[in-house]
């Protein structure tokens, strides 16, 4: 099976000289198409970098990174815009829901951004609150919902573009252990349901059982590739 | 400290940002506080400078005594009332007096004098001071440059002079010609008196020589000079009281001979300058009001908008244990950082804005300040700049002293209010607009600031303070509509496809922009108000000089021997246009009122008189009927003169003696003006030739004369008088230039009139062409007189057209189309008139009453009823556009016109120096507006920038590119940057048409007449609401430059915290 996302001998170097910090070094990995892959590793490990450079939001500074069938390093920044807002759906630790829209236009963004058609829009915002379970959340802003559920506001925004790939980066990072655990299990259920393929980042070890595949990350390198989860 | 550095070193722009806004602010601040507080004294010494010296000095006059122990003494006794000065002031006492008995060889006075200190107030043109010399030669004297032309003398000349008690001659040698330094100064008055009556001088001499030869019949002076540096607010009072009391008490009780006379006018200037300072103050306190208004939100926000920045970490530093005295110092340790710039600053930075402003003022003759302003600034400034630093200062530190709420709790708060707050904030407004309403109710009810009797006026706080809690309210009001204007946005933006229009009205309508929006408003608001009080007080000072003068220029005769000037030779002047005449007088209305009468020419008014549209509805002119002419016989255009011969015929018994009064013939002198023209007064049986002047293109419209019977005292023997009496005019003709006649004879519809005394049996009069007859008898031993007019006058006696103030109206009751009969003052006949139209003001006259009517027609009625012939007392004339200077000093060049320009008295009133520095304050408060906005915004677009990162970093995640966020920040800074300058224009023209008017006020503080009209000008409002439009967009496109420049090159944290 063709991998949805390929990343080839990455490195990824900040600053110069003395100052140099070397975030992601020489770093290979591949996703298949509805794979739920982990990345565990420390803060300051390289995971954001890492994704960053998954997720389009940065460039190698060696190595190639594909992502359904699209290489990223010599994308210019229209094409890895286009390829973020219909490929990449992005789920990050603290959220990233615009404060002043209700979760329902937060959803919409993305479709918004597509140029989407209205109806198809207010559909499929509808059909996907439904499906993180916050239907009833609609015109909510996202202080007057809880942590979890700002969480799913923000897997449903990320899932509004039908993505190949979503990214998420420390999802469960601001919520308790119960709230995190469900927050995965969602993010498990859009993946098998839709074959999505998934790369979480988390240093949590009690949500790696839902990956099917963890690589462990350190110093900037895959330390040890740990087999997926039953 | 070191954690309070480090922070600050992570948002060090911020904190510049807000650093130089807070320095900016409070020098402004203080800079305005500091000439609110001396402009007021500033303009008093102004006006004491430009007061006329008999206001200014203390003039103390007496007779000299008779030798000169008497004059040393009366000399001590009135330095003695200075010693201490006067009222605390220091005072210049000089003394002089003059001899009122020499007189020059051509009659005139010679103005002998003595001068104290006379070469301190003088400069030697040439030669040298007098000095005694032996008797039995000629007294040496110098004499004023001016003098010394007039008389042909030179050093070393002599000046014949006699002594008008001796009759012997006391010439005077010419040893110095001098120059008053400062002729206009207080010195002078101590020989003003005679030199105005017409004498020359004075012709000063040795002190010792004026007591030796003089002092006999002579007047000594002292004139009192307070330090004019000093005459302003509390001294000048003392110094006033002082000065009355000196002025009323009685010469004895003051150790001075009683031939004293003290006179001075500095109670009156201490009056004046009470009222006028107090009307400047209350002027200043608006544009004070209003920039502290600005400075203190300005550094309300950006206080706020530091604690916007601090807040998520002082909410993690709350949730880890910190202690409210431990954030509190953080924050206390970053305030310092942005107030002690300003602390240090405000002062000197104020200083070099008030230099700059006396400099200013000083070419308008305005000093802010009797000594140098300090570099570093006075005591006032510092106190001021560290108030307003220390208030900033609170403001940052308050909201982290305060006891801490969550993190959530408090963004919620932010994302949508609560229900409580709502009401608050509503309560708020509606106090605010109640109070509002009410201040404004009060000022339209006492039509100014200032309350009070007339001699206890006093600033109201709520009326002067109206206008800023209007804008405050209003603002408050506008900021409420302002969700409903970006929803429409909001709506307009969603049903189109472009995500960056939505994005940027959706920030628009739901961020909390109260702030920035707010400091807009006030900012366009205060500008605009300001302008706008500006211009309205500029514009009613015109109007005020327009009405007070009622034409371009209005002449009279200075005095009633000067004779009247000829309309075409005033029309003939260089620049002039058009010429009215007109007469004026006072007329009763009622019981209590009366009203100016003003009869004009009235088909020339619409031309010539300055009456604001406003006043009069257009075409009130025209509603007048034509003038009412009297018929009569037209002499021939070139007529020159008149002859004719006179015969009065006696004929009957009785020892009466009938004499005829003078005979004389009424001209129409073209313009319906009438001349009465004395033909002469004939002697009994005697004839009378006659060959009198008269004005070209004249019409012959009346006869009258009278008769008189005299009964001779003496004269025992019995008998009245029983006979006939008959004037007739033979040979009346007309005489041009070249001698040609031309026959004149009297109209058929001239009819006789005839008042004669009770007891005068006159029988009925024949009258053919220009003979008139009558048989009269008398049998008691009395004087009786009768007197007859032959003229035409049946529609001349119909009451007259006229227009009407409202409160002639008032006074009598009457509408328009009602006729009413009102009493003349001067005890003439009533006048009747028929109303046929309303003007709000009177132009030229002083009361609220005023009737305007025709001035031939009111002349045919005076002539009909009185036997008057009214003429013109006054010229107003009409100047060219752009002649006016001209015309002004043509008229001036006219020897013995008193003339009212109204040019000069709106230059007058515009160079009021009080007035000036009350719209310098006004200028400077909007402008001062309009730059503190523009650093609140500064402030607030960099904290947008750093606020906004995060969301801008998710939406370039999510697809949107930096181009699009650019847009959308852009889009919303122009809604909410067009929405707050129009709303800020909005509540400032609203509160400028609600209050401006009300606010001018002249400088006796009463309500200018006309009442003043809102003047919006489109500069002085559009500028200030344009530059900060930009500037709002201006600083919208940088933040969205550097949002771009991040969300493309920064790395981005994905999650970053909002």
């Amino acid at each position: 099976m063709t991998p949805l996302v390929r990343v080839d001998r990455v490195s990824r170097v900040f600053g110069h000289g003395a100052r140099e910090v070397h975030a992601v070094r020489e770093v290979s990995l591949v996703a298949a198409p509805g794979e739920v892959l982990a990345i565990r590793g420390r803060s300051g490990a390289g995971k954001t970098t890492l994704l960053n450079l998954i997720g389009g939001l940065d460039r190698p500074t060696a190595g190639s990174v594909h992502v359904a069938g699209h290489e990223l390093t010599a994308a210019d920044e229209r094409r890895l815009r286009r390829l973020r807002r219909d490929t990449i759906g992005f789920v990050f630790q603290s959220f990233g829901l615009i404060p002043i829209l209700s979760a329902a236009e937060n959803v919409g963004v993305p479709m918004r951004l597509a140029r989407r058609r209205a109806r198809e829009r207010d559909e499929r915002v509808s059909m996907l609150l439904e499906l993180v379970g916050l239907g009833a959340h609609a015109r909510q802003r996202p202080y007057e919902l809880s942590g979890g559920q700002q969480q799913r506001v923000a897997i449903a925004r990320a899932l509004a573009n039908e993505p190949k790939l979503l990214i998420a980066d420390e999802p469960t990072g601001q919520l308790d252990s119960e709230t995190g655990r469900q927050i995965m299990d969602l993010i498990r259920a859009v993946v098998l349901a839709r074959g999505t393929t998934a790369i979480v980042a988390t240093h949590d070890a009690a949500l790696l059982d839902l990956a099917d595949r963890v690589l462990v990350l350190r110093d900037g390198r895959i330390a040890d590739p740990v087999p997926a989860a039953g | 400290m070191r954690l309070v550095l480090r922070r600050a070193a992570l948002a060090r722009t911020l904190l510049a940002a807000a650093a130089i806004t807070a320095t900016v602010t409070t020098a402004l601040l203080t800079a305005f506080l500091q000439f609110a507080q001396l402009l007021p004294a500033a303009g008093g010494r102004a006006a004491v400078a430009g007061a006329p010296v008999s206001e200014r000095t203390l003039f103390v006059t007496m007779s000299a005594g008779d030798n000169a122990q008497d004059l040393e003494e009366r000399d001590a006794a009135v330095r003695k009332l200075f010693t201490g000065g006067l009222g605390g002031v220091p005072v210049t006492v000089d003394g002089g007096a003059y001899a009122i008995s020499q007189r020059l060889a051509d009659g005139r006075s010679a103005v002998v004098a003595y001068l104290d200190r006379l070469a301190d107030h003088a400069d030697l043109v040439d030669g040298a001071w007098p000095v005694p010399v032996p008797r039995g030669q000629p007294v040496q004297a110098a004499v004023p440059e001016a003098v010394a032309a007039a008389l042909g003398v030179r050093v070393g000349g002599r000046i014949a002079v006699t002594d008008d008690r001796t009759k012997k001659p006391a010439p005077l040698a010419v040893v110095g010609v001098y120059r008053p330094r400062d002729a206009g100064g207080g010195y002078w008055r101590l020989a003003a008196a005679p030199v105005a009556a017409g004498g020359l001088g004075p012709l000063a001499v040795d002190r010792a020589e004026f007591l030796a030869r003089y002092q006999l019949l002579s007047t000594v002076n002292w004139v009192a000079i307070p330090a004019a540096d000093q005459l302003a607010g509390r001294r000048l009072e003392a110094v006033s009281a002082q000065a009355t009391r000196l002025r009323t008490t009685e010469a004895q009780k003051l150790g001075l001979d009683t031939s004293t006379k003290v006179s001075t006018g500095l109670d009156e200037l201490a009056g004046r300058l009470r009222v006028a300072e107090l009307v400047t103050r209350s002027g200043l306190l608006l544009p004070a009001l209003l920039l502290t208004l600005i400075a203190g939100y300005t550094l309300w926000l950006v206080a706020g908008l530091l604690n916007d920045q601090r807040r998520g970490e002082h909410s993690l530093l709350r949730a880890r244990g910190a202690a409210r005295g431990q954030l509190a110092r953080l924050a206390t340790g970053e305030a310092l950082l942005v107030v002690v710039p300003a602390g240090l600053l405000g002062a000197p930075l104020a200083a070099a804005a008030l230099r700059a402003a006396d400099r200013r003022l000083a070419t308008r003759g305005l000093a802010l300040s009797t000594v140098d302003i300090p570099m570093l600034g006075a005591w006032q400034g510092w106190a001021i700049a560290v108030a307003a630093a220390l208030c900033c200062a609170v403001a940052l530190v308050l909201p982290a002293a305060r006891r801490g709420r969550t993190w959530v709790a408090e963004q919620q708060e932010r994302s949508r209010p609560t229900r409580w707050a709502v009401a608050q904030r509503a309560g708020v407004d509606l106090a605010l607009v109640v109070l509002a309403v009410l201040a404004w109710s009060q000022l339209r009810q006492y039509g100014g600031p200032l309350t009070g009797p007339a001699g206890a006026l006093g600033i109201d706080p709520l009326l002067v303070t109206a206008p800023a809690i209007g804008v405050l309210a209003t603002t408050a009001v506008s900021l409420r509509l302002l969700p409903a204007a970006t929803r429409g946005g909001v709506r307009v933006a969603e049903r189109r496809r472009s995500f960056a229009s939505l994005l940027g009205v959706w920030q628009a309508d739901r961020r909390p922009h109260a702030g920035p929006v707010l400091l807009l408003v006030l900012a366009v608001a205060v500008a605009a108000l300001a302008g706008c009080v500006a211009a309205t007080w500029q514009l009613s000072q015109r109007d005020q000089a327009a009405h007070e003068a009622g034409a371009d220029l209005r002449i009279s005769r200075a005095t009633a021997s000067v004779p009247a000037p000829a309309v075409a030779d005033l029309a003939a002047l260089p620049g002039v246009a058009t010429v009215m005449r007109a007469d004026r007088g006072t007329l009763q209305v009622s019981n209590e009122a009366t009203a100016t009468l003003l009869a004009v020419e009235t088909t020339k008014a619409a031309q010539v008189m300055r009456i604001r549209p406003d006043l009069a509805e257009p075409g009130l002119f025209d509603r007048m009927p034509a003038p009412r002419r009297l018929s009569g016989t037209a002499l021939p255009a070139q007529t020159r003169r008149l002859t004719g011969q006179l015969l009065f015929a006696v004929s009957g018994t009785g020892t009466a003696q009938a004499f005829s009064t003078d005979v004389a013939v009424y001209l129409d002198d073209g313009s319906g003006l009438l001349q009465r023209v004395s033909l002469g007064t004939p002697l009994a049986n005697r004839a009378l030739p006659f060959d009198v002047p008269v004005p070209a293109g004249s019409t012959l419209v009346g006869l009258a004369s009278g008769g008189r019977l005299e009964f001779d005292p003496f004269n025992e023997a019995e008998g009245g008088f029983e006979g006939t009496v008959a004037w007739t005019i033979s040979g009346l003709a007309a005489v041009d230039a070249q001698g040609a006649r031309t026959e004149v004879t009297a109209p058929t519809t001239w009819e006789l009139d005839t008042t004669a005394d009770q007891f005068l049996h006159l029988g009925e009069a024949k009258v053919t062409g220009l003979d008139v007859r009558y048989t009269v008898s008398i049998d008691a031993f009395m004087t009786n007189a009768w007197t007859f007019r032959l003229a035409d006058v049946a529609s001349a006696r119909e009451p007259v057209p006229a227009l009407v103030t409202p409160a002639v109206l008032a006074g009598t009751s009457k509408k328009v189309g009602d006729r009413v009969e009102l009493g003349s003052s001067g005890g003439t006949a009533p006048l009747e008139i028929k109303i046929v139209g309303v003007l709000d003001a009177l132009p030229s006259a002083p009361g609220a009453g005023g009737v305007v009517v025709d001035l031939p027609t009111y002349a045919g009625y005076r002539f009909a009823h009185e036997q008057l012939a009214a003429s013109a007392a006054e010229w107003w004339l009409a100047t060219r556009a752009g002649e006016h200077d001209r015309a002004a000093a043509a008229v001036a060049g006219q020897s013995g016109l008193a003339v009212v320009d109204r040019e000069a008295l709106t230059r007058r009133l515009l160079d009021d120096p009080l007035g000036i520095g009350v719209l310098l304050a006004l200028y400077a408060a909007a402008l001062a507006a309009t730059v503190l906005a523009g650093f609140g915004l500064a402030v607030d677009a960099r904290s947008t920038a750093l606020r906004r990162s995060g969301e801008m970093a998710v939406l370039h995640t999510l697809g949107a590119s930096p181009n699009a966020l650019a847009r959308a920040l852009v889009v919303e800074q122009a809604l909410l940057a067009g929405l707050g300058v129009l709303s800020g224009l909005l509540v400032g023209i609203a509160v400028a048409a609600a209050m401006a008017p009300a606010l001018v006020l002249t400088a006796a503080a009463r309500a200018p007449v006309p009442p003043a009209l809102l003047v919006v000008p489109p500069t002085e409002t559009g500028l200030p609401a344009l530059a900060l439009l930009l500037v709002a967009l201006l600083l919208g496109a940088v933040v969205a430059r550097r949002t771009r420049r991040e969300v493309v090159t920064g790395l981005l944290r994905m999650g970053t915290e909002q």
